[in-house]
């Protein structure tokens, strides 16, 4: 089904609509940034989806879907953000936790890559009480130029983190 | 030496930039400087890979417009294999442009812009954000949700992707688009037009007209304009020639293939990002009261360079802006007013296509073979001209990759502007928060995307002043 199928009643997108959204995050041209949306093709592929779990790769577009959720009247109650995020921990290792348990937006504009949109799902989490959680994956490498891959060990992270997902969901 | 003056990041603007202030002894402005972060390594990426795979893996650049890199792309493509594409074919492709524009010109005008004028450029910044906007007017961001809604379903309908398009391949489109879906497509167009048409009205009666004296000194600069046109001088955002206009107004016109003849790379050593000049001026100057080479890209150039736009509303709106502004305008706020003409532009100009009977053809795609040749691929992107210039070898393999987006040709309009603003809100050392929202406020007003290395954006604690004494000693720290 798509997901930006319009419902007959009020047309509102269907990522809005479901209970739980589940974003895979990040830049595929990136190493191990594209650990998110790895993780999603992994879920469409192998896995079987109920129909009030929405789940979409936004690769580097999470910050246009946010802003219609975050505009929207109709809201998800649970988002679950999937991506590489540096918390200081051993390359592969999994990090699940709400989101002001993440370290703030680094202060430097050149990083390339950044806890994703924090401070909009902030705004969905304090405005909205949306339960916003993010499951991270600790990168071995983020390059600093084009280079696509995911690195061995945060590949073996995609099963465990597609196992936890379903768990927490379903 | 003076005190330093860090700004970082701009808010809500796509990505992250840095801005630094340098003040002279005497407390005032001695320079800006306005970093942004750049896409690093995609061009070599490139080499060595069949150039028909660039057109999906360009999507991937940036998420906020990958329908531009993915037209631009096919663009360079058929020009690389030498083929005209079917007009059915050119049609779906235009189609896919104007309805990326109105998703992307709503989002910027409501979301990143219009807390500064829908909330007012000085309302406590706790209130400055998108739920501010929201709970001020739930009417309104009902309709913009719908409208950006409908533009993402209209483009899975025609492409069969939104996010990650793949429809545009070398030598036209790969999905025929039936009449059903057309018809399917069309009242959805029609309601994105209602919204544009309300924007627009809406915006000159309750925000540019209280905004004026602001819209009129705000970021002021004197530069020259690009842009794209038909041959005739008619807007257009898909194809047609590129339009160099220096700041008084006279212009030259010229094909895509030319634009290294017209557009030199400056650099400086404290940016990462280059700085794209008119190459006819010999360099490029920054300096406020003498600048040389600057031209501006994005809405309000091409409104500045076009002489008429095609569709009839749109039209009327054009004839209304110039003949209150006349041309070249230089308002660096009028950016906003342009952006709502090519709005209109775009949702009538979706909604005159879909009546166009060669859209449902079955002719959309030519073949292609490969051979050795340089094709350079030029679309208007929301941001500003979009360059793609590919070469490849017989085999058709690539063999280099040129690419010059929006934000880039921007780089030192942003810069120049953002002294201006600094200037005008720090005298004699003194300055208060009120600095901090001018300065994001000009930035904005270019709508620079500069997230193609990023997937961030940021927000509440986004703004954060250092200020440095002269023995360089940070001496106090205000924040958003």
């Amino acid at each position: 089904m798509s997901n930006f199928s319009v419902s007959h009643d009020d047309c509102l997108p269907r990522f809005c609509k479901s209970r739980v959204l589940i974003l895979g995050c990040g830049n595929v041209l990136f190493g191990d940034d594209g650990f998110g949306p790895a993780v999603i093709e992994y879920l469409e592929s192998h896995c079987a989806i109920p129909e009030d779990i929405c789940i979409l790769d936004v690769g580097t577009s999470i910050r246009d879907l946010l802003f219609t959720v975050a505009l929207s009247l109709v809201k998800p109650q649970t988002i679950l953000v999937i991506d590489t995020v540096d918390t200081g921990r051993k390359p592969g290792e999994i990090y699940v936790a709400p989101l002001e348990d993440f370290p703030p937006p680094k202060d430097s504009g050149f990083s390339l890559h950044q806890l994703p949109t924090s401070s909009l799902l902030g705004e969905l989490k304090n405005y909205c009480q949306i339960d916003i959680v993010l499951i991270s994956v600790q990168p071995e490498s983020i390059p600093e130029v084009v280079c696509p891959g995911l690195s061995e060990k945060v590949l073996a992270a995609i099963d465990p983190v597609c196992e936890y997902i379903l768990k927490a969901c379903l | 030496m003076g005190k330093q003056i860090v700004i970082q990041p701009v808010t809500r603007i796509e990505g992250h930039a840095k801005v630094t202030i340098f003040l002279d002894d005497a407390g005032d402005v001695s320079d800006t400087r306005v970093n942004v972060v750049e896409l690093r390594g995609f061009e070599k990426f490139c080499i060595g890979r069949p150039m028909e795979e660039l057109p999906r893996i360009v999507t991937s650049i940036c998420g906020v417009c990958p329908w531009s890199h993915h037209l631009a792309s096919a663009k360079a493509c058929d020009a690389v294999f030498g083929v005209e594409i079917p007009p059915a074919g050119r049609k779906l492709r235009e189609l896919a442009n104007s309805i990326a524009f109105t998703e992307e010109h709503i989002l910027h005008f409501y979301f990143l812009a219009g807390a500064d004028f829908i909330m007012g450029p000085d309302a406590d910044y706790s209130v400055r954000n998108i739920i501010g906007i929201a709970g001020k007017v739930p009417d309104i961001a009902r309709r913009v949700v719908r409208g950006r809604h409908l533009g993402a379903v209209m483009l899975e309908i025609l492409s069969g992707k939104s996010i990650h398009p793949v429809a545009a391949v070398p030598g036209g489109f790969s999905k025929v688009l039936t009449s059903e879906e057309r018809d399917k497509m069309l009242p959805m167009a029609e309601e994105v037009l209602e919204l544009a048409k309300f924007t627009i009205e809406f915006t000159k009666n309750n925000v540019f007209t209280q905004y004026l004296d602001t819209i009129k000194t705000l970021g002021v600069i004197k530069t020259g304009f690009l842009g794209t046109v038909t041959k005739d001088g008619t807007l257009d955002l898909y194809d047609g020639v590129l339009r160099m206009m220096q700041p008084d107004g006279s212009y030259e016109d010229f094909t895509y293939d030319k634009y290294t003849e017209y557009i030199g790379e400056h650099v400086e050593p404290w940016s990462y990002l280059k700085f794209p000049y008119m190459k006819k001026a010999g360099k490029l100057s920054m300096e406020l009261d003498n600048p040389v080479g600057v031209y501006r890209t994005n809405t309000l150039a091409r409104i500045n360079v076009c002489d008429k736009v095609r569709t009839p509303l749109a039209q009327k709106e054009f004839e209304e802006f110039r003949s209150t502004f006349g041309r070249p305008l230089q308002l660096t706020l009028a950016y906003h007013w342009a952006r709502l003409i090519e709005l209109l532009y775009n949702a009538e100009y979706a909604v005159k296509l879909l009546k166009d009977p060669d859209l449902t053809s079955n002719e959309i795609r030519v073949p292609v073979k490969p051979r050795a040749a340089r094709g350079v691929g030029c679309v208007e992107a929301p941001r500003g001209t979009l360059i793609h210039d590919y070469e490849t070898d017989a085999e058709g393999m690539v063999t280099n990759v040129n690419l010059i987006v929006g934000t880039t040709h921007n780089n030192a309009p942003i810069n120049m502007s953002v002294k201006k603003a600094a200037q005008d809100n720090i005298k004699n050392g003194k300055y208060d928060q009120a600095l901090l929202n001018t300065v994001e406020m000009t930035i904005r007003a270019y709508d620079p995307c500069l997230s193609c290395a990023t997937h961030s954006l940021d927000g509440r604690i986004a703004v954060k002043i250092d200020i440095f004494d002269s023995r360089g000693q940070l001496i106090g720290t205000i924040m958003n």
